[in-house]
């Protein structure tokens, strides 16, 4: 299960790679989020807003904001994802407020901001950092990026509610509970929250009701090990928490257009 | 007191330099130095060095360092000087600790640091007062210089730890009653410490007694006045606390080793060749 991973970074002050080809289902955290796309195109979805990007197009997601993201065919992006306390001149800028618009164009920013981001790609790939040492080549190059960022485009007040932290806890639960039962009153009652008002959280935040977010979870994993592994297709479907099989070809074929066993075929011979 | 002359208290502040001479001095801010091109001597503490092109040195605040640069090398060098609290983050080492090895070799810089640095050259030209995001974009490129010095670099414990801010209020309040006659005991008391910690302090982290301390202290202003206004000398003297001009002639030729009024002269032929 490599992909639950990106919930638990949540102690390195920074982790930064460059990433191909990047998908991800709709998540949230309290870092900052930064991503220059290089090449290619990448479509971000933020609370609930569709962003189509393309090379030279940098995106900046701030702590809390539900977001996932879509790759058509090909792209290339840097990306940064980093505490806020980390670049601590812009500590309260980043944690107190939202920006009217989150995506910055490649004639916006300068010179200085375009190197920085290549320093960035760089120590992104060298570096694994030694335990509770701060890394000040990343949060200089940031701070360099924000100094811009911050100017160019509108801050807007951004009262901080609980909602990330239900959010949070939520998709964390489901990361870890996917083969389990995730019906709305298992998953309220394990975070200890009324089942009514989970479900207004996450339709609130997401636009996505709890039902259809966990089944969308569900078949992007089972995608993912179709492609990575040679798991039977009764096993992925076990593992990623349908009730039968017949239920996860019903739901793959409608999200895909597909059935599990003609993705899985197509995507060997595509590979060879 | 009227007319002293000091430096703007600006957090930061960079030059690039041709040739350049700096006699033996310290300050409290924190020190750059980047050789660009050519070769130029250092000196601190005692111990020489001839620095290559492309060298780094970091001096911790209050250290006292010269620099020139050697004769017939095409010698370049950029400087920048910034106040503790502009780096924070880097406050504490700089307050406690000395870098005993400061000199990175070109070989021995990351490539962030090149890069960072390369940006600081660059941003000489432009104004730092009237641009807050370029003071923030620097701020930022002294972070990924710093950080990269302090990880390659050991550190020793200071003896004594540097206080700035008494040492600002310490030159403050002198620079704001030079022309009068103070003691010891009214500063220490304007400080609100004791005399003998005022001397303790001054012995540790200057290695000045109190007398030298104040006389240099008055010498710089002095010099400042000389070489950018028209005053006279007796005004000067008065105005820096010298009780005659033959006491302060005498102090500043054992100092630099010129009379004020060779220095004045120097500046007046200078201004009338249209120099200045």
């Amino acid at each position: 299960m490599s992909e639950e991973i990106k919930y638990h970074f949540q102690k390195a002050p920074y982790m930064g790679f460059v990433a191909e080809n990047n998908c991800c289902h709709l998540h949230m955290h309290r870092q900052v989020e930064i991503s220059y796309i290089t090449r290619g195109e990448q479509t971000f979805i933020i609370d609930n807003v569709s962003y189509p990007l393309k090379a030279g197009d940098l995106v900046l997601v701030f702590p809390n904001q539900a977001h996932r993201l879509i790759t058509p065919s090909y792209c290339k992006a840097i990306t940064s994802i980093f505490d806020p306390n980390l670049t601590s001149d812009y500590t309260t800028q980043l944690t107190r407020f939202h920006m009217d618009n989150c995506i910055f164009h490649k004639e916006e920013l300068s010179e200085s901001t375009l190197a920085a981001l290549n320093e960035l790609a760089r120590t992104g790939i060298s570096k694994s950092y030694k335990q509770h040492a701060v890394p000040y080549t990343e949060k200089g190059f940031l701070s360099v990026i924000l100094a811009e960022l911050m100017l160019l485009h509108t801050l807007i007040p951004y009262e901080p509610t609980d909602s990330p932290f239900i959010l949070t806890q939520f998709f964390n639960y489901i990361e870890l509970h996917l083969d389990k039962d995730l019906s709305l009153k298992a998953v309220s009652e394990a975070l200890s929250i009324s089942a009514s008002r989970l479900s207004a959280t996450i339709s609130n935040n997401t636009g996505m009701s709890l039902h259809a977010l966990i089944n969308t979870r569900r078949l992007d994993y089972s995608r993912n090990l179709l492609t990575k592994t040679d798991l039977p297709v009764s096993e992925v479907a076990q593992r990623c928490g349908f009730a039968s099989e017949r239920s996860f070809y019903r739901n793959f074929k409608n999200m895909y257009q597909k059935t599990p066993i003609e993705f899985r075929i197509k995507k060997t011979t595509a590979k060879t | 007191m009227r007319h002293v002359y000091h430096l703007p208290p600006t957090p930061f502040s960079a030059s690039v330099s041709e040739t350049i001479s700096d006699s033996m001095h310290r300050h409290g801010f924190v020190e750059l130095l980047y050789v660009l091109s050519g070769k130029c001597s250092y000196s601190c503490d005692q111990t020489d060095t001839i620095l290559e092109p492309g060298s780094l040195v970091l001096l911790f605040p209050y250290s006292q360092h010269t620099i020139s640069a050697l004769p017939d090398t095409n010698c370049q060098t950029a400087t920048f000087l910034f106040h503790l609290d502009f780096v924070s983050d880097f406050k504490k080492r700089f307050c406690e600790y000395t870098m005993p090895d400061n000199i990175l070799l070109h070989s021995q810089l990351s490539h962030a640091t090149m890069t960072a640095l390369q940006w600081l050259v660059n941003s000489v030209r432009e104004s730092y007062d009237e641009d807050e995001v370029l003071l923030q974009k620097v701020r930022g490129w002294l972070t990924v210089v710093l950080g990269d010095i302090f990880y390659k670099r050991d550190l020793v414990q200071r003896r004594e730890k540097i206080e700035p801010e008494l040492l600002e209020q310490l030159t403050h309040y002198i620079e704001t009653h030079l022309d009068q006659d103070f003691t010891k005991e009214q500063l220490a008391h304007a400080l609100g410490i004791s005399q003998s910690y005022l001397t303790h302090t001054l012995k540790h982290v200057l290695s000045l007694s109190y007398n030298k301390f104040i006389i240099s202290l008055r010498l710089k202003y002095t010099e400042k006045m000389l070489l950018t206004t028209d005053y006279s000398l007796i005004f000067i003297a008065m105005e820096c606390g010298f009780s005659s001009v033959q006491s302060f002639s005498r102090s500043y030729k054992k100092a630099t080793g010129y009379t004020p009024n060779q220095v004045r002269r120097a500046r007046n032929k200078s201004i009338e060749k249209g120099d200045h």
